[in-house]
């Protein structure tokens, strides 16, 4: 892949990478520099890039680490707190928005990669490095926390 | 509204993208090339003359750094609080040590900041206290010129009773380091080791660092694919700076497992070996996986003839991508799920005491060098514990054992991630042509 490509192809998945990391951290601001920092990461990467085709979703995968590592330092300052798989009724009183950013992580980040950056369930997989039965099971279990009712045709993209 | 509204509406919402997301990789290129032309300090080397020349070492006239240091009462002062670390010892021996001597008190405590050795991997801060405690720790948040905090660095600090105490701080991703710096740094102060309270006070520093002090850092390209346990990992490059060498794997994106750890060494033609990791940090994951892939070592930055080294990576532990938590059941005392390689015992129990009341235990052991058990685990509500730490012991018959204390845990079962899967150590030598 020439440096031009990369250049023109991470410019191009900038907006599906923006949904996913202002849904993931709550602030535009912060949104803008997380996808900056994953697009300069992937500049450092991409002549490694094996199979060029999966730039995309390699940027997404190399975007959710960069969100988890701010979640991860927000902690440190007692920022928001996800909720437990159990807490049903407090999910249920949430608007949206904010019931998806207090998921667990690994069921946040699946229902963010399908279904607000338009990921296929293989592409949701090879972006979290994780088996397509694993991401079906999360799935389910996010989209029953949340009460959405959504298909699997129902991923925007 | 119901929650399929909600979606669709929030999709509409997200389709707003900001103009400031426009040109993100323009920024990325621009970001760099920045990187590529080196860690800056932000002045030319001419404007720095006077800024912090007070410190002159002059070893170089002398005919051994040790008796350069037993002549000279502050070089004695400083090789004896940098005797622990070769690399510390070559960067007071190679004269990069800046002066700052800088003090402030608050109420009954001065704090001291004497010396920096300063370089793009890490800044090691020397430092004298001088209050109502006798052992003392210290921490601090870097600010640049214009009193904006810097992001992208750790901070490292041991307790200590000696006169000259050291705290570090490790770049990781910051960049540029300005050469005028604020440094707010605060003090633990304690009784005895380990039990540190702070004091209610941030001192203020500014530092004005010296760049012809401070040695650019050294890149060696290694370039070389090597499969250790069936996973291929590429040995990128070294960076090597006065305090410090960097080696930079990349892992193959078709590894079935993470690298957790490695151990490795150089050595020279003549025998001579490089081991210590004489900084507190041994290692730093990355972005773009969960692996760590970056690991560091004493420095080779005076080092001759570094083509004449060969790197051994000893030991690889890896994590599968695919591991599965195992789960403890503290009444029966039995488990569920795979345990790492070399485990041959995992038992588990509730102890009801009258001085701790109620706590769970797991103990594992087997053949296994590294903790098999992450510290913090699950309850079957989903909440999450943690261990705070484990106990280790080298007496029992299938080797050494590893225990785990849930304190206050109601439940009966527990569901813990593993630390590794399993360990390769079958050394590979990779000669620095």
């Amino acid at each position: 892949m020439t440096e031009l490509e990369y250049l023109e192809r991470a410019e191009g998945v900038r907006e599906k990478l923006y949904r996913a990391a202002l849904l993931t951290l709550g602030s535009e601001s912060a949104a803008v520099d997380a996808v900056d920092e994953a697009v300069y990461k992937g500049y450092l990467g991409y002549r490694k890039l094996r199979e060029p085709q999966y730039l995309e979703t390699w940027l997404v995968r190399i975007l959710i680490n960069v969100c988890r590592d701010e979640l991860r330092r927000r902690k440190r300052e007692l920022a928001v707190e996800e909720l437990p798989e159990t807490a049903g009724e407090a999910f249920d009183a949430l608007p949206l928005k904010e019931a998806i950013r207090r998921l667990p992580a690994q069921l946040r980040d699946v229902i963010v990669l399908r279904y607000f950056t338009g990921l296929t369930l293989e592409e949701t997989a090879s972006a979290l490095e994780l088996p397509r039965g694993t991401v079906s099971t999360r799935q389910r279990k996010a989209l029953a926390l949340l009460k959405l009712d959504l298909t699997v045709e129902e991923g925007a993209s | 509204m119901n929650r399929q509204q909600e979606y669709w509406e929030l999709i509409r919402e997200l389709d707003q993208a900001p103009s400031a997301l426009d040109g993100t990789a323009l920024r990325a290129k621009a970001r760099a090339k920045r990187r590529r032309m080196g860690k800056r300090w932000g002045i030319s080397l001419g404007s720095a003359a006077g800024v912090c020349a007070a410190f002159v070492l002059a070893v170089n006239a002398m005919p051994t750094f040790a008796l350069a240091c037993a002549n000279v009462p502050v070089l004695r002062e400083l090789a004896a609080a940098v005797a622990f670390s070769p690399s510390l010892s070559a960067a007071v021996e190679h004269d990069y040590v800046q002066y700052i001597g800088q003090s402030q008190t608050f109420e009954d405590t001065t704090l001291t900041l004497e010396y920096v050795i300063a370089d793009q991997q890490q800044m090691v801060v020397f430092y004298r206290t001088d209050g109502g405690w006798p052992y003392y720790s210290a921490s601090c948040k870097l600010k640049d010129e214009n009193g904006t905090l810097l992001f992208g660095y750790s901070v490292g600090s041991t307790t200590s009773s000696e006169d000259l105490k050291t705290f570090e701080i490790h770049f990781k991703e910051l960049e540029e380091i300005p050469q005028n710096l604020t440094m707010d740094v605060k003090l633990w102060g304690s009784a005895m080791e380990g039990n540190d309270q702070q004091l209610d006070h941030v001192f203020t520093f500014q530092i004005a660092l010296d760049p012809t002090k401070t040695a650019p850092a050294v890149e060696v390209p290694v370039d070389q694919w090597v499969e250790l346990g069936g996973q291929r990992l590429l040995v990128d490059r070294l960076e090597l700076t006065p305090t410090k060498t960097a080696l930079y794997l990349e892992d193959d994106p078709d590894n079935t497992a993470w690298l957790q750890s490695l151990d490795f060494h150089f050595i020279d033609k003549d025998g001579t070996v490089y081991e210590t990791i004489d900084s507190s940090i041994s290692g730093t994951g990355r972005a773009e996986s969960e692996g760590t892939y970056t690991y560091y070592l004493q420095s080779l930055y005076f080092v001759e003839n570094i083509q004449n080294l060969t790197l051994w990576l000893d030991e690889a532990v890896w994590l599968d991508k695919d591991v599965e938590p195992v789960t403890v059941d503290l009444t029966t005392g039995s488990y569920t799920g795979t345990l790492p390689e070399g485990v041959t015992n995992l038992s588990a129990e509730r102890v009801e005491s009258e001085r701790a009341g109620t706590y769970g235990v797991v103990r594992v052991s087997g053949k296994i060098e590294h903790p098999p058990l992450k510290m913090e685990y699950r309850d079957p509500e989903g909440g999450t514990h943690n261990t705070g730490g484990f106990s280790m012991r080298d007496d029992r018959a299938d080797g050494r054992e590893y225990e785990y204390l849930l304190q206050n845990y109601a439940w009966d079962t527990a569901e813990f991630d593993l630390d590794f899967t399993s360990v390769t150590a079958q050394p590979i030598s990779i000669p620095l042509h």
